[in-house]
């Protein structure tokens, strides 16, 4: 066998390998996120954007939606034998950076340059920015979670009654959409 | 990853899998640690320092013979 042709076996083995070493899907994780994001973004409607019941909730909603997708992804690692601590740590990295940019975007309340409703649908133009690169960078299923994200920001400015809750309808079922698709994804591969 | 995932993953039977994986042991590429999930023993292999060096360079080393090819 010439070189070039063990050097091509050598490589369509290891690729074969590293395709049948993706870490698990877990659908769990993106139903986790679809109720916390529909039931988030309508409650901007209906309590209003400054109200502290939002700050309540996204204070519960967001460490416990984090740690219950941790736990969740790393009891199917352990279910797959197979846990990549390093790649955990870029996830938690990856939104730790996107709440403390959130954090800091409150700085413009707080110097009186933007108002609460604007402060919202911040958040939604930085979730849509995390989740896109997170789509680039981590998991490419979160992209199209990313996109209606920016979809659904452009609703929170030009609709006035139920924008936040449109896009948090349309974030949600994107959220869906991507767990039953990598359902069935695997359910092909298996 | 356990002994398991990686037999699924590389397709390889366990005398020879076992075989590679003691040899890189060995050779402190591999650390190894036992533990157990429902009362049955699972073992588990991670890279050390060494090893991710040494795959970084082996894979830096596969490009540039790719790069030759081409």
């Amino acid at each position: 066998m010439t070189e070039t042709a063990s050097i091509g076996d050598d490589i369509a083995y290891v690729r074969a390998a590293a395709e049948r070493s993706q870490p698990p899907h877990v659908p769990a994780i993106y139903l986790i996120w679809a109720a916390v994001a529909v039931s988030g973004f309508a409650l901007v409607d209906l309590v209003g954007p400054g109200s502290s019941l939002l700050g309540i909730y996204w204070t519960i909603a967001g460490p416990v939606g984090c740690a219950l997708t941790w736990w969740l992804a790393a009891r199917a690692g352990s279910h797959v034998g197979q846990a990549d601590r390093r790649t955990g740590k870029r996830w938690a990295g990856h939104f730790l950076g996107f709440f403390a940019v959130g954090v800091l975007g409150m700085g413009l309340v707080a110097s009186g340059q933007l108002d609460w409703s604007g402060v919202s649908s911040l958040w939604i133009l930085i979730l849509a920015l995390t989740y896109f690169l997170a789509g680039l960078h981590l998991e490419r299923r979160l992209m199209p979670v990313g996109i209606v994200l920016a979809v659904g920001y452009v609703f929170t400015l030009y609709l006035p009654e139920y924008g936040f809750t449109t896009a948090g309808v349309m974030v949600g079922m994107a959220f869906v959409a991507q767990a039953w698709l990598g359902s069935r994804a695997k359910r092909a591969t298996d | 990853m356990s002994f398991s995932r990686l037999k699924q993953v590389l397709e390889e039977t366990d005398g020879s899998l076992g075989t590679h994986l003691r040899k890189l042991e060995d050779g402190g590429y591999l650390a190894v640690e036992k533990s157990f999930r429902d009362r049955r023993p699972v073992t588990w292999y991670e890279l050390t320092d060494k090893g991710r060096s040494s795959l970084r360079k082996h894979v830096a080393h596969l490009a540039r013979l790719i790069e030759r090819v081409e």
